[in-house]
């Protein structure tokens, strides 16, 4: 501190100083008057502090560019993703496109009537709702199995052996998928219909002639059985383990390739053989094939505006990372912000190419099944876009939020360096007592304490 | 590392955004995890802080509460400009308390802005003597 000490009508004058303007024309007094020089004999320790003070000034001023080129380069990413983005909703309605033109090539089969004129002459019912409402096991022991006015008929599958539960299965396979599902004792043919249905790999239904028919979801062969089992029942009615057995027997018996009772649904055994299964025919639609070229083509763009999405030889679409150093420090005592951008291309979006044939690792654009996995791998290119741009952007506004922090620093150091030179501690206090009677009424001390009286702190008020 | 507490009677203490009082005796415990914490004696409200260097202080608490040190930084700004128009000299404690903050450790530009604190007492103290 220094040692020389105010004399008192200075100090009264000084502390009655109330205006905005008042310490402020006290140095520029200073100036004007040329009192105090900037030279390192007037007062060496503030003139030396300042220096460096006024050397961190533009160390710090050294770092904005580096963070003003990290922000370019996030936004060149973030640009990037957005164009990506639109990208992919274009290949989306290519594929609805595709989609809106019927596939010609599914897999179908229709079996043998399971119901005849006869037996709708004798319920007046239709066909179709004669054959969905037969039992499958032959119910009505010594009685014919027709449909009649009383009876609802049944497919006369042999009924379990005295002492013996019995249910029934249904397996589909369609290129990778394969489902099973079992119906129980006294299930319909309809029951049937239903368990396919839920397949998601197939759809069953009966026509109006009373067949039953099995159509593949998309256009990959499809292999049905359908089976029986039977097991061991204690008491009068069947326990959950003893349904859960006879189940077993009956989905081993309906993926049987030679075992399977598809007969009894009007089927051929061999429908469920893996070489003679239900194909579907060769015939291609055109509208579909004319797409995979505006597909491929835009899914190549995809790669290419990843690709241009640098800024600076840094590409985050690229894979590569930005590092945007906040102080100028080394070691542990850096502050920086690390961005791991990600490699960007269609393949590892998830979206593969498209083709006119049935191939592993592309869309297969006369397969259905293959246009709902690739709608659906669309989708999760979509989620992926929007979290990485949602990251991109957290780091953007701490990146810019920082350049804004450091160019105040920045603009701090040098005022205060400048100053630093004029110094004089003895008028400092009376400037900070006038300071502070300004501030009782000035709108930053109002701001800082309406937030103070927020949060936790108001808790101690 | 557990950081060790230790309470008088009826003192209180911020942790993350609770403010926890004690009972009628003395009692210790460990913290563990991420939260900022601020005892009793080193919090200031809009009330106490009635100096420039305790408004800057106040400002820097806030940023710590709020663990974001971009919290209200115009204000923070505004009162860092004002203090130094008018104590030049306080620049390096101002740059210290900077450098903390650009450093994100808060925490320690608290500590840093109890040294203004004490710089601008002994100044207005010198200025005050006959």
């Amino acid at each position: 501190m220094a040692s020389t000490i105010l004399s008192n009508g200075v100090r009264n004058n000084l502390l009655t100083l109330q205006q905005t303007t008042a310490q402020q024309s006290v140095i520029q007094n200073r100036l004007a008057t040329g009192k105090k020089v900037n030279s390192a004999i007037d007062n060496p320790v503030n003139y030396f502090t300042a220096l460096s003070l006024n050397d961190r000034s533009s160390q710090l001023t050294g770092l904005l560019d580096g963070i003003s080129n990290g922000i370019q380069t996030i936004q060149a990413a973030s640009k990037g993703i957005d164009g990506i983005t639109k990208l992919v909703n274009s290949l989306q309605s290519t594929i609805k496109q595709a989609q809106s033109d019927a596939a010609q090539n599914r897999p179908t089969k229709a079996g043998t009537g399971l119901a005849t004129a006869a037996e709708a002459a004798l319920t007046s019912k239709s066909l179709k709702d004669i054959a969905l409402d037969k039992s499958l096991v032959d119910n009505n022991a010594g009685a014919a199995n027709t449909a009649t006015a009383t009876d609802s008929g049944n497919l006369g599958i042999a009924p379990p052996a005295a002492g013996n539960v019995q249910t029934y299965a249904i397996s589909v396979v369609s290129g990778s998928n394969s489902f099973t599902a079992t119906v129980g004792p006294n299930a319909t043919v309809r029951d049937v219909v239903n368990a396919v249905n839920q397949s998601g790999v197939a759809t069953a239904f009966v026509d109006e002639k009373g067949q039953f028919n099995i159509k593949g979801m998309g256009s990959e062969k499809v292999q049905f059985g359908f089976g029986l089992g039977s097991g061991p029942q204690a008491g009068a009615n069947p326990t959950q383990a003893e349904l859960d057995a006879a189940n077993n027997a009956a989905v081993t018996n309906a993926q049987s390739a030679t075992l399977n009772a598809n007969t009894s649904l009007g089927l051929a055994v061999t429908d469920n053989s893996a070489t003679t299964s239900i194909v579907g025919s060769n015939i291609t639609s055109a509208v579909r094939s004319n797409l995979i070229d505006q597909f491929n083509d835009l899914r190549n763009k995809i790669d290419d505006l990843a690709k241009d999405s640098s800024f600076n030889g840094i590409n985050l679409l690229a894979g590569d990372r930005l590092s945007i150093q906040f102080n100028e420090k080394t070691g542990k005592n850096q502050t920086k912000l690390d961005i791991q951008g990600s490699n960007l291309t269609s393949d590892n979006l998830g979206i593969p190419r498209a083709v006119n044939t049935q191939l592993t690792g592309f869309i297969n654009f006369q397969n259905d099944a293959d246009l709902d996995k690739a709608t659906a791998s669309l989708t999760g290119a979509l989620t992926s876009l929007k979290s990485l741009a949602s990251t991109l952007g957290s780091n953007l506004s701490v990146a810019q939020t920082r350049q804004d922090f450091t160019k105040e620093l920045a603009n701090v150091l040098t005022t205060g360096a400048g100053n630093l030179v004029l110094a004089d501690p003895n008028e400092e206090g009376a400037s900070l007592l006038a300071l502070n009677t300004r501030q009782q009424l000035s709108q930053t001390a109002l701001s800082l304490a309406n937030q103070a009286d927020q949060g936790v702190l108001r808790l101690f008020g | 590392m557990a950081l060790k507490v230790e309470l008088k009677p009826r003192e209180r203490i911020i942790i993350g955004q609770v403010v926890i009082r004690n009972d009628e005796q003395r009692t210790r415990f460990f913290i563990e995890g991420d939260a900022p914490i601020l005892r009793e004696k080193d919090i200031l409200t809009a009330a106490t802080a009635d100096t420039p260097a305790k408004k800057i202080y106040l400002a820097i608490q806030l940023m710590y509460l709020a663990q974001d040190p971009t919290h209200e930084h115009e204000t923070y700004f505004q009162l860092v400009r004002e203090f130094i128009n008018a104590a030049p000299s306080a620049l390096p404690h101002v740059h210290e308390i900077n450098n903390r903050i650009l450093s994100d450790d808060l925490y320690k530009a608290l500590k840093a802005a109890r040294k203004l604190i004490v710089y601008e007492a002994e100044l207005i103290e010198n200025a005050k003597r006959v």
